[in-house]
């Protein structure tokens, strides 16, 4: 049960940090007139932005579904290590 | 390190009586003997006056006794069993820490606990007013001297470092509800004492400070996009991170998470 929820709250917590952060770089980069990009960690993109004509648009990709996945099995890590040691 | 100007009081919720020092918020006690008890009996005394009278009565050697009332009195204070003012804080800090620079170490942070009665939220938010200020002046202060960010969206990030903290906080204590808790400041660490508790409710209590905080960054960022305000999707974005307190990193995951 512990690493069941530490794994959901790794997850959430990673997913909603990784995609604020995403987001507020989406609206900066639009009001500030940043010219098209994409992050991305390896082949999976993170947050891409587009600027066609006057309007402008910001996508957030899948790589932050690969940032909640891995914050989640860290956080699934971290406790099963706490755990041990407590048990030490 | 305690000084012979330091005192010491007990806070609220905190009673001693026959020989057994007890805490009310956490519904625990500790056995304290006679030394113990005539230590805490002069209460507000200055522990330099303290220690002469122990020695007095026990007749034994001053140096010792000093030693042991300054001893007994931090082992309280990190138990967070009684608060410690000193005069001068400031002065003295910096006296210890210029006196510390040649072990290259800090002189250790003292607990203070602020019982939260009547008025908690306003309690709390009093009680966290200077460390939100630190907290904001610490985010913002960088920023602006490198030149990242300019006055308003440095004072904004600060704004919201500081106000989380404070939101944060003030929603533990909330979903305490009535439960007998008090604000407990050591450093920069700052969390709210309860006695222990059990399942969902220790999960809820612990998860409503990230959740809270977390959640006002959140609907920033959208209000932010929005509004294409940058600024304010940065202090949003500031503000989500509190969702890290969820993980095992921070106490409040641990709590969360039954470790």
């Amino acid at each position: 049960m512990w690493a069941l929820r530490a794994f959901a709250l790794g997850l959430a917590a990673c997913a909603l940090v990784a995609g604020s952060a995403a987001a507020a770089v989406g609206v900066t980069a639009d009001v500030r007139g940043w010219a098209p990009f994409e992050l991305a960690v390896g082949p999976l993109s993170l947050l891409s932005f587009e600027r066609t004509g006057a309007s402008t648009s910001f996508e957030l990709g899948p790589g932050l579904l690969a940032v909640a996945l891995a914050g989640g099995l860290a956080n699934a890590l971290a406790a099963a290590l706490l755990l041990r040691r407590r048990r030490l | 390190m305690l000084v012979g100007d330091d005192r010491f009081s007990l806070p609220e919720g905190v009673t001693l009586g026959d020989g057994v020092l007890s805490d009310a918020v956490r519904g625990a006690s500790w056995p304290v003997n006679p030394g113990g008890v005539y230590v805490l009996g002069r209460a507000g005394d200055p522990l330099a006056a303290i220690a002469r009278g122990l020695a007095a009565t026990y007749r034994i050697d001053a140096e010792r006794a000093a030693a042991d009332v300054a001893s007994f009195v931090a082992g309280l204070n990190s138990l967070l069993l009684l608060n410690v003012t000193t005069p001068r804080r400031w002065r003295s800090w910096l006296a210890l820490a210029v006196r510390l620079a040649p072990l290259r170490t800090l002189p250790a942070p003292r607990a203070r606990r602020v019982p939260l009665g009547r008025r908690r939220l306003r309690t709390t938010a009093a009680a966290l007013a200077p460390h939100a200020l630190l907290l904001g002046l610490a985010v913002a202060a960088p920023l602006l001297a490198v030149g990242l960010l300019a006055a308003v969206p440095a004072a904004a990030l600060g704004s919201a470092a500081g106000g989380g903290l404070v939101l944060h906080e003030a929603a533990h204590v909330v979903a305490l509800r009535r439960r007998p808790s008090a604000l407990v400041l050591c450093g920069w660490t700052v969390f709210v004492l309860h006695a222990p508790l059990r399942g969902a409710r220790r999960a809820l209590v612990a998860l409503s400070g990230p959740l809270a905080a977390s959640a006002a960054g959140v609907l920033l960022v959208a209000a932010a996009a929005a509004a294409d305000a940058p600024t304010a999707a940065l202090a949003g974005a500031l503000l989500t991170t509190h969702a890290l307190g969820a993980t095992v990193a921070a106490r409040d995951g641990r709590a969360a998470c039954g470790l």
